[in-house]
């Protein structure tokens, strides 16, 4: 089977100048995610997850590596090309606030997408297809005529995501797409989500710092650190049974809510600070946050290798598994 | 004065007028604060609980008011009271940390100078305010405080910009630190920090906190007693555990299954919430919640008294959830 996305050796490296150091924002990411499948990405900031995004979504260029999307290298598609590739891959921002224009009514929005694809020839054929994709994200299509000011944050993004689906595509890229919204109305959005995988076969990209709720939607997921994948396992063993020390860290350091009287013993959280991407750690680049890290772990990038049936990288990680 | 609260706060409601209309942003909030306690504010977005804070810090914007109700902090009547006392009492008595540090900071000042300058204000003299700086960085567990006093804010990173203005509330030693959302803009690992960091100050120096969130897994860990607010409203309040494992309002209930929950080995559908969060004509009159409430009744349409539950547990709901006895 062909794979729905296919990144090798990916790597971005941005410069701000001549003088300025050049910051790597992704260092050599390689991961595939079959047709139907969710792949979660988690990280906290500087990790590299919405450049990763970026680059499937070829709304940037890798410096280095390649990128496939069903079978198709995309990795430097330009110009009538790229236009055919948004029709496979789209992509649902963080805030529907920013991605809407103001001054267009929501039916326009949606209108403007299948007017760019030419998707349906005549204005009347338009109108019906806006109202039967407002309708598949629950919305009124009597909304089609307000602006986006006269919506809630939820129902702007269900039109992110009407507009995202307006082109049929297989691929879908969540980045950070229910991050600014209410807990009430990001129940709703996570299960528009899932419904609309069953119902359409969409294969999604799911990012987010959040991994309580990429634990809801993800059949596997990804831990990025500083510009590379710390650990890649199915849902349950990364969130509920991890092995690198980061996805450890990450785990502890998220809130679970307290039911019982006992406190418990308050975990110690991690120490130091996320690196600054211009400047990582030699070695690991959790090494200096790392309460096992060794002299090793300073001098030798670890490589992401099969432990305990998924992909870690460190040097530890077999030992880590066996305490 | 030693006994009481040390903050209370009785029927405080605040509303915002214009085009001839006056209608409230908050009603009828009444509670006490105990020297030392914390409590935690939650509420989603529009439920009342910066506009409570703000009201109690007297920095409403221009077109909102204090209505009516009173607030006291150390018996002093906060509700009315002109911009120069309120000044002797803001940092002295009652300081505040918000969620974006960046522009709470002043960008082209040294922090040092702007930790400094509130003491000054406050009668400190130069040697003395800048002993006080040095302690109070050291005291939020800054490395080298010298070198970061003469930093200006945009050469650190969001953790310690946090911890820097955690530095300020504490300078003055207040009776009451409200954090508002202080965490909401950090990373996972760094919000773990500045928990840790608030944990170990409160068992210092016993500083009374309250923390506003839209996180109750997060507060929970945090606080001795929960408040929930809804449209403008205190809907319910107690301890923490009490309220989480047997919320008697049916908004409580229905936010917490909202949760994705995160030790689940299934993972079912959400619970939704119907409908969004009421416009300000719907939270004038009657239980902000009863257009969501799919246990409203007729009822609903007033607005329900203050139940006292289980000792220290109230709500307001004309169709609480019974508790199995």
């Amino acid at each position: 089977m062909t794979a729905a996305v296919s990144v090798r050796e990916l790597s971005r490296t941005f410069r701000r100048g001549r003088r300025s150091a050049a910051v790597q924002a992704l260092r050599g990411v390689s991961l595939s995610i079959e047709p139907g499948e969710t792949l979660g990405v988690v990280g906290e900031s500087g990790c590299g997850k919405s450049t990763l995004a970026r680059l499937i979504a070829r709304l940037d260029e890798p410096t280095t590596g390649t990128i496939e999307i069903l079978g198709d290298d995309v990795t430097h598609m330009h110009g009538q090309e790229l236009r055919q590739l948004r029709r496979s891959v789209q992509m649902v921002f963080q805030d529907p606030y920013a991605s809407l224009n103001p001054r267009r009514r929501v039916g326009t929005a949606v209108e403007e997408v299948l007017k760019v694809h030419k998707l349906a020839d005549s204005p009347a054929a338009r109108t019906e297809r806006v109202d039967e994709l407002l309708g598949l994200v629950g919305l009124d299509p009597g909304l089609a005529s307000r602006y986006p000011t006269e919506l809630s944050g939820g129902q702007r993004q269900r039109v992110g995501i009407a507009r995202a689906l307006a082109i049929e595509p297989s691929i879908v890229i969540f980045d950070e797409s229910v991050s600014s919204l209410d807990v009430s109305v990001q129940a709703e959005i996570i299960n528009l989500m899932v419904a609309l995988r069953e119902q359409l076969d969409l294969t999604y990209v799911f990012i987010s710092h959040d991994l309580g709720v990429v634990r809801h939607i993800a059949d596997r997921i990804a831990v990025m650190y500083v510009g590379s994948i710390q650990e890649l396992g199915t849902w349950r063993q990364v969130s509920d049974d991890p092995v690198h020390p980061y996805t450890r860290a990450l785990l502890s350091a998220v809130p679970h809510m307290r039911l019982d009287d006992q406190a418990g013993p308050q975990e110690t959280p991690v120490l130091g600070e996320i690196p600054n991407p211009a400047d990582p750690p030699s070695g690991c680049a959790f090494h200096p946050r790392c309460p096992h890290a060794t002299a090793l772990c300073s001098e030798e990038r670890p490589a992401l290798r099969a432990v305990a049936d998924r992909l870690v990288a460190c040097h530890l990680a077999a030992e880590i598994v066996e305490q | 004065m030693t006994a009481g609260p040390v903050l209370r706060l009785e029927g405080l409601t605040a509303s915002i007028s214009g085009g001839g209309e006056v209608r409230h942003l908050i009603q009828g909030v009444t509670l006490d604060i105990e020297p030392g306690e914390k409590v935690g504010f939650v509420g989603e977005s529009g439920s009342g609980k910066s506009i409570t804070m703000l009201s109690i810090m007297g920095l409403l914007p221009p077109n909102v008011a204090v209505t009516s109700g009173s607030a006291v902090i150390a018996g002093v009547e906060l509700a009315g009271l002109a911009e120069r006392d309120y000044q002797r009492i803001r940092g002295s008595r009652l300081a505040m940390v918000y969620q974006d540090p960046m522009s709470a900071l002043n960008p082209v000042m040294r922090i040092g100078a702007q930790i400094a300058e509130g003491l000054r204000a406050h009668g400190a003299e130069g040697p003395q305010a800048d002993e006080t700086v040095r302690r109070v960085l050291g005291d939020v567990g800054i490395p080298d405080p010298q070198r970061i006093a003469k930093s200006y804010p945009h050469q650190l990173s969001g953790g310690m910009r946090q911890r820097v203005m955690i530095a300020m509330a504490l300078a003055m030693e207040p009776e009451l630190i409200i954090f508002d959302e202080p965490t909401t803009a950090l990373d996972v690992t760094i919000q773990a920090q500045i928990l840790t960091l608030v944990r170990e100050l409160h068992a210092a120096k016993n500083t009374a906190i309250v923390w506003v969130t839209h996180d109750l897994a997060l507060v929970s860990n945090l606080v001795d007693r929960i408040v929930v607010m809804y449209g403008g409203r205190i809907v319910e309040q107690g301890p923490v555990v009490d309220v989480l494992t047997s919320p008697r309002h049916r908004y409580t209930a229905a936010l917490l299954s909202a949760f994705p929950e995160r030790h689940s080995q299934v993972r079912d559908r959400l619970a939704q919430i119907p409908g969004g969060p009421p416009s300000l004509d719907e939270i004038q009159t009657g239980c902000p919640f009863r257009t969501r409430c799919v246990h409203a009744i007729e009822s609903c349409d007033a607005m329900p008294a203050v139940e006292a539950g289980e000792p220290s547990h109230s709500y307001s709901c004309w169709v609480p959830i019974k508790v199995a006895s």
